[in-house]
């Protein structure tokens, strides 16, 4: 413990520090977000946070970001100060600034919703990383952050005992895994496939994670495809780092993972977890992976739905259709920030002739207000990681305090969901992101009895659709 | 006041006319290049697994882009929609600016092809008088108060000089109002800036000295008629150099740009997963 609280305190600078490191990395798109508000407040109601107060629209927590940045970055802020909106902040702000941060869920919903295109989800990001590099950030992340940057959840048995426990229960159900089996120099036609696993996919979506198994398994031994995936997984949810904006972590992290995908050399890579990994894969910090690689990778990133839809458009597979009233929650990071809006949707239909849609959707999707590591720096799971590791999780009065205010604000922000749900008359709600799985699921503990809800189920898709798969072997 | 003939600075006439639209000019030039030049010198172009895109989708997307944020207004914020986007920005500034006839005709005399969109001319007053000696439209009629004709029809009555700056006075009054309010309530869901009430009263200076210009008040003698004129068009060079430090850089640069990087970012690099 001592050694990790170390490590958690390594690499913090002074605020003034941090605000100029921050402020090196603002570029022309960044630039765009801070100068060009209009502060016409249109992006407000897309917020999910909105309505635990005025104070968390997305052009006020912007707001300190644009603060420090006309203080620092603009002849105006430097001259007039105050006058012109331009202010670092002091000591007795960072309470109120780290509620503020931990208050967006970087979903995106603002960004598409602005008259000028601002997403002021990653001014929040950058507020975030100027909080963390002070010092500043929840203890939770931090330690989760310690925990796969240094690979320690290897040696923490609570963890690794999910993970083999899920694996087993898996290859007890649906057959054994070729783990770890490298593809290179594979004559073989079809294709192969690295399910990248997260330690997270187990402890959070234990069943998704069992069931995305089971599907490809089934893929395989129907000869459609060959799978592998790692016995020991190189990152607890890679890359942590960027919640809590450590991108330099959050290089070493993925250049970690890389290394082990150029080893088995796949055709796909392929995730199950619609969250943040998949976004920043793919897109955001693709331009690691190509230096990692030293050119662009022969295999590609692939969300489990996008697989199987292409799979199922080519009639290599089918579902057994059933009635159940099923909907489909958008992750913001798959559905806005990735725009995988389709395949998830075509995948339901085909297995239940009851799917309908959530009232708001695809782009206008409403947050759950789970993301961002807000959903896990709540207490509940503050207790519940204790038991895993083994020892209590204690954080200072203070940051008690911070965290009974995410804890409201994060209910509050799942309300809006829950009347979408119940609009919707759906009884099953799948989505494929652990924060969303665990962020409705709590929305229907608190509201559902209120909303006549209680009996919906939330699910990741793979759930939904492993027993329902039919694999056409002609 | 009115001494020495038009291109005198002892008249604000002269004095805005021949005195400070150079360097108003220049100004607004040096601040947006400046501008411009910062975010090309830290543009980044990092690379990402793209999606193929056809420009079906593209087409459809980038529509979208411009059309989201205003259909997603109307049904969160009716009053913002009504008074923000179609009082000050639909049926007011922008027709005033670039199709009110006294206006074109000063836009045709520094890009004579602008001459071509003078068919759109939109007339001072609904009716034809003296006042809108300067527009390109002809009365049909010789009855006493004639109506204008323009190729608007009976939109005119509300494409008119008049009424236009009537919307835009009243949308800059409700918006003020509104961020008053919010102000003293302490229950206000976007930040205080004063740039942006000084962006306000410039711009209902600019409309309300048009206004009154117009119609030759406060006094109908022509030293009057110049100097509130001449304040009228010195309010409007005073905004052109505050455009790029201020929020009316969206006009100029802003909304295009953030609406394009927008396509870009979420249709072109991301792609829809069909
Ligand atoms: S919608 Fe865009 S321009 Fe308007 S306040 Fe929000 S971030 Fe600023
Ligand atoms: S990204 Fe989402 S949570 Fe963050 S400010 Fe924007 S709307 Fe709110």
């Amino acid at each position: 413990m001592e050694q990790m609280m170390k490590m958690l305190q390594s690499g913090k600078v002074d605020l003034d520090t941090a605000i100029k490191n921050a402020m090196k990395n603002v570029d022309a798109v960044m630039m765009h977000y801070l100068e060009n508000c209009l502060n016409c407040g249109g992006c407000a109601p897309a917020c999910p946070f909105f309505a635990a107060g005025p104070e968390y629209s997305p052009v006020n927590k912007a707001e300190e970001v644009r603060k420090i940045y006309r203080k620092e970055m603009t002849i105006a802020g430097k001259i007039l100060g105050r006058l012109v909106g331009a202010e670092k902040p002091k000591p007795e702000d960072m309470d109120r600034l780290m509620e503020l941060a931990y208050a967006c869920t970087n979903c995106g919903h603002c960004y598409y919703t602005c008259m000028v295109g601002i997403h002021s989800g990653k001014v929040v990001g950058l507020l975030k990383s100027i909080l963390t590099s002070a010092g500043y950030v929840p203890t939770l992340l931090n330690m989760f952050e310690a925990v796969e940057l240094h690979g320690m959840y290897k040696q923490i048995p609570g963890i690794m005992k999910i993970w083999n426990d899920a694996l087993e229960e898996a290859q007890k159900k649906y057959g054994p895994i070729e783990f770890d089996k490298s593809f290179k120099g594979s004559t073989d036609k079809k294709p192969k496939v690295l399910f990248l696993a997260w330690i997270s996919d187990a402890m959070m979506m234990r069943n998704g994670f069992i069931a995305t198994i089971g599907i490809l398994n089934k893929l395989k031994e129907a000869g459609l495809i060959d799978w592998t995936t790692w016995k020991v997984p190189e990152a607890f949810r890679a890359p942590i780092s960027v919640v809590i904006g450590r991108s330099a972590n959050a290089k070493k992290v993925l250049e970690r993972v890389v290394k082990y995908i150029e080893a088995i050399s796949p055709d796909y890579v392929l995730m199950m977890d619609g969250g943040y990994p998949y976004p920043v894969f793919r897109f955001e910090m693709y331009g690691v992976i190509k230096k990692t690689v030293g050119g662009k990778p022969k295999w590609k990133i692939v969300h489990l739905v996008e697989f199987l839809d292409d799979l199922m458009k080519e009639g290599k597979i089918g579902f057994e259709q059933a009635d159940d009233p099923i909907t489909w929650h958008d992750p913001c990071q798959l559905g806005r920030h990735s725009r995988v809006f389709e395949p998830p949707r075509d995948l339901l239909k085909a297995a239940s002739s009851s799917y309908r849609d959530l009232p708001h959707n695809r782009e206008m999707n409403f947050c759950c207000g789970g993301g961002g590591g807000i959903g896990c720096i709540l207490r509940e799971v503050r207790i519940t990681m204790g038991q895993i590791v083994g020892m209590e999780i204690r954080i200072p009065p203070k940051e008690e305090e911070f965290e009974r205010r995410v804890e409201r604000n994060h209910l509050i922000a799942v309300r809006r969901k829950m009347e979408d749900v119940k609009k919707s008359g759906a009884k099953i709600v799948a989505t494929a992101c652990p924060a969303c799985v665990e962020t409705i699921a709590r929305g229907v503990r608190h509201y559902g009895k209120e909303m006549g809800i209680e009996d919906v189920k939330v699910i990741h898709i793979s759930e939904y659709l492993v027993d329902k798969l039919k694999v056409y072997t002609h | 006041m009115n001494v020495g003939g038009w291109a005198s600075p002892s008249n604000l006439l002269g004095f805005a006319l021949y005195y400070m639209l150079v360097p108003s000019v220049f100004v607004f030039a040096a601040g947006a290049s400046y501008r411009i030049v910062r975010m090309l010198a830290t543009a980044r172009f990092p690379p990402a697994q793209r999606r193929p895109w056809s420009w079906i989708e593209a087409i459809k997307g980038i529509i979208w882009v411009f059309l989201r944020p205003i259909v997603f207004v109307g049904k969160t914020r009716t009053d913002d929609l009504i008074v923000g986007l179609i009082l000050l920005h639909v049926v007011g500034v922008i027709p005033v600016l670039f199709l009110l006839a006294q206006h074109m005709s000063w836009w045709v005399y520094y890009f004579p092809p602008y001459k071509y969109l003078w068919i759109f001319a939109v007339p001072l007053s609904i009716t034809s008088s003296v006042l809108t000696v300067t527009a390109t439209v002809v009365p049909t009629t010789t009855m006493s108060h004639v109506f204008v004709d323009t190729i608007w029809g009976p939109l005119t009555a509300i494409l008119n000089g008049d009424l236009l700056a009537i919307f835009v006075m009243v949308a800059i009054g409700y918006k003020c109002a509104l961020r008053l309010v919010e102000l003293i309530t302490k229950h206000s869901h976007t930040p205080r800036r004063l740039g942006d009430f000084i962006a306000y009263a410039l711009l209902f200076g600019i409309i309300f000295s048009g206004y009154v210009a117009a119609r030759h008040r406060p006094s109908p003698d022509v030293a009057t008629y110049m100097n509130v004129l001449g304040l009228h068009v010195l309010l409007a060079e005073i905004l052109l150099m505050y455009i790029p430090f201020s929020k009316y850089w969206h006009f100029v640069f802003g909304y295009w740009y953030g609406k394009l990087h927008e396509w870009y970012d979420t249709d072109l690099k991301r792609g829809e997963a069909l």
